[in-house]
């Protein structure tokens, strides 16, 4: 990073910090948290080496900021239903910290892959591809046409790939 | 950016004509289709094997993947935004005892009290739950419990641990202390007596509002009241007794007639005369005689269940 883009960053630190905290404040009802995030906003932006153009800058905060709520909220979502899934299974089926760890992993993963689906077109996929399922009692568990099933597996089909090609 | 939505195109048709082959019997000209069109194009190809990789990943996927991530669907917004505000400088990762406030589990307990009786529940070592008469919870799991219409509840916890309450206006967030909850039809009064923050929100607000210890609040659906400070004598029914401070009679005996089985029918016009004392709840019809010893007031009772009270 070159001396000027610094003095760039350490400008939209300075001139924009505390608005970010408010922003933040307000919708997180939490002075800690905001702070948290307003740290890691600008890490983000130190990490991308590109400060955004001065006119747009609190658009640019106030995006990626959203952006890591949305990931810190679909990793609470996902780590939160997988360890009810723990809690039904009897003491000696439940794995290491560290493979927990992992498996959460790979479903944010697939959640992500996953995520722009509606839920019907997720849960579809999800009864084929891993439950085996056949479209036909996919129809009778969503209590939708075979041929909507059909629609609704092309579509994650799709959705997959792209997110994929957009390399997430 | 032309180039892009071609190859956006070719995915959507690899996914068409993937669909059908997955379906429960393909049709050989099904498959026929697909054939062509893969081997028409280097970048058709390029497009269906892009596919297969996306999905690679499901082949390492959990057992239970699409019942958590349907679960996680059902994790609203809303829930993780007051966990922020509750885990301030935590991580987001929660071990399994809070992750039970948030998921009801089908096994839903229910702990009913009757007219004049009250319950004292351990939860475990270091939280004590105390149900008041004419009470009905149901716990949707160890440390969320919804309180109906007219009950009340304190709880006390040594330890910080969150507890979430559902009552019929609102939510409430606690971690330690203590707290008493009492619901009627239209307001949830939460009284917090010591320890941390708790928060509060109505069904139709659309934050959660903060209450410290030693105050006093009413809210209902939409709004809250003014806070004022907790009054420890509210809480005498935790010992058994009904405390009370120049409290206007009529008052008094609404209070009173809560622990009693049957109908009291209390004239307005009593609520000139003020009590204090401390009273025992084993017996209610024992307060109404002493209460008739000392002020000037008519007790009948037509019935056993029937007891009419006014001005003598």
């Amino acid at each position: 990073m070159n001396a000027s883009t610094q003095l760039e960053i350490s400008e939209l630190y300075k001139l924009h910090k505390n608005w970010l905290n408010h922003f933040l404040q307000k919708r997180l009802n939490c002075s800690h948290k905001a702070a948290d995030l307003v740290q890691d906003t600008y890490l983000r932006i130190l990490i991308n080496g590109t400060p955004p153009p001065k006119e747009y800058a609190r658009q640019y905060l106030a995006k990626i900021a959203k952006g890591l709520l949305i990931d810190q909220y679909r990793r609470w979502r996902v780590e939160q239903a997988y360890l009810a899934s723990l809690q039904e299974l009897p003491e000696q089926f439940v794995s290491s910290p560290e493979s927990q760890q992992e498996v959460i992993e790979t479903l944010l993963y697939l959640d992500r892959l996953l995520y722009n689906l509606s839920s019907k077109a997720r849960q579809a996929f999800l009864l084929r591809r891993i439950d085996g399922l056949s479209y036909s009692e996919i129809s009778t568990q969503l209590n939708v046409s075979v041929s909507s099933v059909e629609k609704y597996i092309a579509k994650a089909l799709q959705t997959c790939a792209l997110v994929k090609l957009q390399g997430h | 950016m032309q180039r892009k939505k071609v190859e956006i195109e070719r995915i959507q048709h690899a996914a068409t004509l993937m669909a059908k082959l997955w379906a429960d019997s393909p049709s050989s000209q099904d498959h026929k289709r697909s054939e062509i069109w893969r081997a028409a194009d280097p970048a058709n190809e390029k497009a269906w094997q892009c596919l297969i990789e996306a999905q690679s990943h499901f082949d390492d996927a959990p057992v239970k993947t699409t019942s958590i991530i349907s679960r996680s669907d059902k994790l609203k917004r809303r829930q993780f935004l007051s966990l922020i505000a509750l885990s301030a400088g935590g991580t987001f990762i929660f071990n399994n005892d809070t992750l039970s406030d948030l998921i009801s589990t089908s096994e839903q307990q229910k702990i009913v009290t009757t007219t004049g009786e009250i319950k004292h529940i351990t939860i475990d070592e270091h939280t004590q739950l105390s149900l008041n008469t004419n009470t009905e919870v149901d716990f949707l799991t160890e440390r969320h419990l919804v309180i109906k219409s007219g009950g009340e509840c304190h709880l006390s916890a040594t330890q910080k641990h969150p507890f979430h309450f559902t009552t019929p206006q609102g939510q409430i967030l606690f971690t330690q202390g203590k707290i008493n909850v009492r619901c009627t039809n239209d307001v949830t009064k939460i009284s917090v007596f010591s320890g941390q923050k708790i928060h509060y929100m109505g069904q139709k607000m659309s934050n959660f509002i903060t209450l410290s210890a030693g105050n006093c609040v009413s809210f209902n659906q939409q709004n809250a009241s003014q806070t004022t400070h907790s009054d420890i004598n509210s809480i005498g029914w935790l010992t058994g007794k009904l405390l009370a401070q120049n409290m206007p009679l009529g008052d008094f005996l609404q209070e009173l007639s809560r622990y009693r089985k049957g109908l009291m029918r209390i004239s307005p016009e009593l609520n000139t005369l003020n009590v204090s004392g401390v009273f025992a709840l084993n017996n209610p019809d024992i307060i109404l005689q002493q209460l008739a010893a000392t002020f000037p007031i008519k007790v009948q009772f037509f019935t056993p269940f029937l007891a009419n009270i006014s001005v003598s």
